[in-house]
């Protein structure tokens, strides 16, 4: 009796395998064998649905008692993705900013100058007791020490304090200690730092002229380092006169501290320019 | 049936490492308590069918894994009463043979590309998701289970 449940057993098991086997061979070799799946799998859907229906709360609820666990780590991973995305957003914001500088650098209209302008990006900032800027641009670009550097507006910014091959430091205006020629009203100036402060002193010796607050300064034809009639700042508070000089403070229009792009140009002009 | 539906629309949701446990396999080893051979092993074919056709695998693989799965279990029926972990164990070496045999199946056949890590990572997990629910469900198997059942 137990032998011939065996030899069923036996008989039973190869004959499914065998059906499974050709079934399998069916359905890969045969294009239509597809019907089968669908005819069974249709009986299927309603009640996978029911079941998700009805179990649904239930998995809800396991799942979330197993999402707590990861929940933290995920919440970290998340939050360095995120800063990390800000950072690349900051980077391409910095970038375009840059781009519009340069932009507006390209375009942009200086009265009485004709010279090479060399486009430069600001790749560095210096802060101790000499601030300075470092540029992209120098000596293989035709940056010489001495040259002016105007910001993205076409005010005047500084000079090129040092120039090596691929690089120069541009002193900028509030650093300057040689000091610069400038028109205010129609009367030639003295512009110079002053320490600790951002505005400039302005001394205005011969013939002072009457300057309310807000009075445009701009460089002098005079002045053999830069080129005349560029916008320099304004001049801030009251001017007081002090014998045969007028002295005040001069607010420059450049910022060099948010400067990402320059416009250096070739001045004096060269025999050919 | 009943299995496989719940296999198919609700386990498949309940993942631990990326794998749910194989409910399909484990009922088919209970089953083997209770049915004769030829029951266990047309229960192994017909649910390794449905499960054929409610997925996209090649309709017959599952149906030829889960029918040596159905024979395993019945002639590990008697271990299967042994104690929990003997039938923790037995069920966890079921799940196993089923993975592999359908790995190799599915290689066969060209339904599996030849993802080791992901395999090894089937293999590893189901089985001992398995063996820890066999662990859980022991005081239903120990009610199922009849001695001397051929």
């Amino acid at each position: 009796m137990y032998e011939f449940r065996s030899r069923g057993r036996t008989l039973a098991l190869s004959l499914l395998l065998v059906v499974s086997l050709v079934l399998a061979t069916l359905e890969v070799r045969a294009d239509s064998w597809g019907v089968v799946r669908v005819g069974l799998g249709s009986w299927l859907v309603p009640l996978q649905r029911l079941a998700v229906e009805v179990f649904d709360p239930l998995v809800a609820t396991v799942e979330g008692l197993a999402g707590i666990a990861s929940l933290r780590s995920e919440n970290a991973a998340l939050r360095a993705e995120l800063a990390e995305t800000q950072a690349e957003m900051a980077a391409v914001e910095d970038q375009l900013a840059r781009l519009d500088s340069l932009e507006r650098l390209v375009g942009l209209d200086l009265p009485d100058v004709e010279q090479t302008r060399t486009l430069a990006n600001v790749v560095g900032r210096q802060v101790g007791f000499e601030f300075h800027l470092r540029i992209d641009k120098g000596l293989e670009e035709g940056v010489v020490p001495g040259n002016p550097v105007l910001d993205e507006n076409g005010y005047l910014l500084g000079r090129v304090g040092a120039s090596s091959d691929d690089f120069a430091t541009v002193i900028p205006l509030s650093a300057d200690v040689e000091g610069l020629t400038v028109l205010v009203a129609g009367s030639v100036g003295v512009l110079r730092p002053q320490v600790g402060s951002e505005l400039l002193s302005l001394e205005v010796v011969d013939s002072p002229p009457i300057v309310a607050e807000g009075e445009d300064v701009v460089t002098s034809q005079l002045s053999v380092s830069f080129p005349p009639g560029l916008p320099v700042g304004s001049l801030v508070g009251e001017a007081q006169v002090v014998g045969s000089v007028l002295r005040g403070s001069v607010r420059p229009f450049s910022d060099p501290q948010r400067a990402r792009a320059v416009l250096v140009v070739s001045w004096p002009p060269g025999p050919n320019e | 049936m009943g299995v496989v539906v719940l296999q198919t629309s609700v386990v498949g949701r309940l993942q631990i490492g990326g794998v749910s446990p194989d409910l399909v396999t484990m009922v088919v080893a209970y089953a083997a308590f209770r049915l004769r051979d030829n029951g266990v092993i047309l229960l192994g074919f017909f649910s390794g069918l449905l499960l054929d056709a409610s997925g996209t695998s090649v309709i017959g693989l599952l149906a030829f894994v889960m029918t040596l799965v159905a024979w395993g279990a019945s002639l590990t029926r008697e271990q299967g009463g042994r104690g929990v972990l003997v039938n923790a164990l037995r069920i966890l070496l079921l799940t196993l043979a089923g993975i592999a045999v359908h790995t190799v199946m599915g290689i066969a056949f060209g339904e599996w590309s030849l993802a080791v890590w992901e395999t090894l990572r089937r293999m590893a997990l189901i089985p001992v998701l398995n063996f820890v629910l066999a662990v859980v469900l022991f005081p239903l198997s120990n009610r199922l289970w009849v001695p001397s059942l051929k």
